[in-house]
């Protein structure tokens, strides 16, 4: 019993030194293949985008040409918008990103509307990791409404309803309930009003001139209405039509409400109220 | 008289036979000690066969068509220039046993330079590499075949050839780290062993 083991050890070394190949004597070669040298290309910079800002909703326009990619005429396959606090350095914020599919329109738009100097940049993108970034362009988006003046009614006027008409006449000429005037540096697009009463005697509701009568406002108030403009140096003339005799005429406070937006929507909003007793 | 006539007879039969048994003890010990006989004084002869033309085979795995022992073979066609992510290229290897005996042979591939550690390399055993692709970007692939694991042995007897496609690619997802690299290798090393069990 005590030599089974020993048996067994010797069995299974023969089986195996029988089953392996005799490698030790086997012929060998090798054959190598090589494939000369490969290279990679790279991603140019993008050029600094132009920047811009949207007339109508004052939003700022980034836009930007395609990147090379390599040297075979490949161009990134998507684009980011970087908007930074500083010239350099500084932790970016994406504004938006773009797929460079063919015929796509290589800008976007950031309709945050941020105050002060932005610095925006472009990442152009290929593959999943390969990027390069354009150099930052500084912009300063414009906030600044128009500048708008109230000729008449002039502010704080308290007095009888004939002054008051005959002032008009004599600033806004025959036929207006007020005027004034509308200046902004990249153009006044457009100047509303609101015509208010708020009478002194009877029922004292707030009443809104709707063109033709003073009718009692409702839970929004009065609805704006689009003054006549006319164009004069460095901005507009605006008007609002309408006999002022018809107008002027009950005791109350009369509060006319001018809101003028420049063409990036920008607004400015001014008010004149008159006293007639 | 009977009774020396009974007592002479065994006493002169066992007389001979005490007698003859120290010869035939000796005579057996000297057959047992001298089994081969009397050689010494045999007659002998001795025939010599000589081989003439007697010698090595060889084991010699070629790789498209060029042999010899430990050789090297360049394929500059594997190669691109200016890859970028998602390029690859493709070249079809023919692998034959050109020498005496059956062999097994596996594939190792070492990437060198410094895009190599971005290069992926696949081979595809019975594969072919498609046609040149000139357009950008460009991919070239391995149609049909299986894909050879690295160190697989494959066996091809005698005379036997087998297709090796080859296909390097720049993966979509290669780091921004390797743009504009300008030096890149695949180097695919086949090793042969003679087999020598059926």
């Amino acid at each position: 019993m005590t030599r089974a083991p020993h048996v067994v050890a010797l069995v299974a070394l023969a089986v195996w030194l029988g089953q392996v190949d005799g490698t030790s004597a086997a012929f060998t070669d090798r054959a190598v293949v090589t494939s000369g040298t490969h290279t990679s290309g790279s991603m140019a910079a993008p050029a600094v985008p132009t920047v811009t800002q949207v007339r109508g909703s004052g939003a700022t326009r980034v836009a930007w040409t395609a990147s090379a990619v390599g040297d075979h005429g490949a161009t990134a396959t998507s684009y980011e918008v970087q908007r930074y606090d500083a010239a350099t350095g500084a932790t970016p914020t994406a504004v938006c990103s773009v797929t460079a599919d063919p015929g796509a329109t290589l800008a976007c738009e950031d309709g945050t509307r941020p105050s002060g100097t932005r610095h925006y940049a472009v990442r152009a993108r290929f593959g999943a990791s390969w990027r390069a970034e354009s150099s930052r362009r500084a912009f300063a988006a414009d906030l600044t409404g128009p500048d708008v003046t109230v000729t008449q009614p002039e502010n704080g006027y308290r007095g009888s309803a004939a002054d008051l008409r005959r002032a008009l006449d004599r600033g806004c000429g025959a036929d207006a309930l007020g005027c004034g005037s509308a200046a902004d540096p990249a153009g006044v697009e457009a100047v509303r009003w609101v015509l208010e009463l708020r009478p002194s005697a009877g029922n004292r509701a707030l009443r809104c001139w709707d063109g033709a009568s003073f009718v009692v406002a409702g839970a929004s108030g009065c609805a704006d209405r689009a003054a006549a403009t006319s164009a004069v140096s460095g901005g507009l003339r605006w008007r609002i039509p309408g006999a002022a005799n018809e107008v002027y005429r009950d005791r109350g406070t009369y509060t006319v409400t001018v809101t003028a937006r420049d063409v990036f929507a920008n607004p400015t909003t001014v008010t004149s109220a008159v006293t007639v007793n | 008289m009977s009774g020396r006539h009974r007592s002479a007879a065994p006493g002169r039969g066992g007389g001979l036979v005490r007698r003859l048994v120290p010869p035939v003890l000796a005579l057996a010990a000297a057959v047992a000690l001298f089994p081969g006989g009397g050689t010494l004084a045999a007659w002998t002869d001795r025939a010599s066969v000589a081989a003439e033309g007697m010698s090595t085979g060889r084991l010699d795995l070629a790789v498209d068509g060029a042999g010899g022992l430990d050789t090297t073979h360049a394929r500059p066609d594997l190669a691109l220039q200016g890859m970028v992510p998602g390029e690859s290229s493709a070249a079809t290897v023919v692998v034959a046993n050109t020498g005496d005996a059956d062999l097994r042979w596996s594939a190792g591939v070492t990437t060198d330079g410094g895009l190599g550690p971005a290069l992926e390399v696949e081979l595809w055993l019975g594969g072919r590499a498609g046609p040149d692709d000139t357009t950008y970007p460009r991919t070239e692939s391995c149609t049909g075949g299986v894909r050879l694991a690295p160190g697989e042995a494959v066996r091809t007897d005698r005379g036997a050839s087998r297709d090796l496609c080859v296909r390097v690619s720049l993966p979509v997802a290669t780091d921004d780290a390797f743009q504009g690299r300008t030096t890149g290798s695949v180097s695919l090393r086949l090793d042969a062993m003679q087999v020598t069990t059926p």
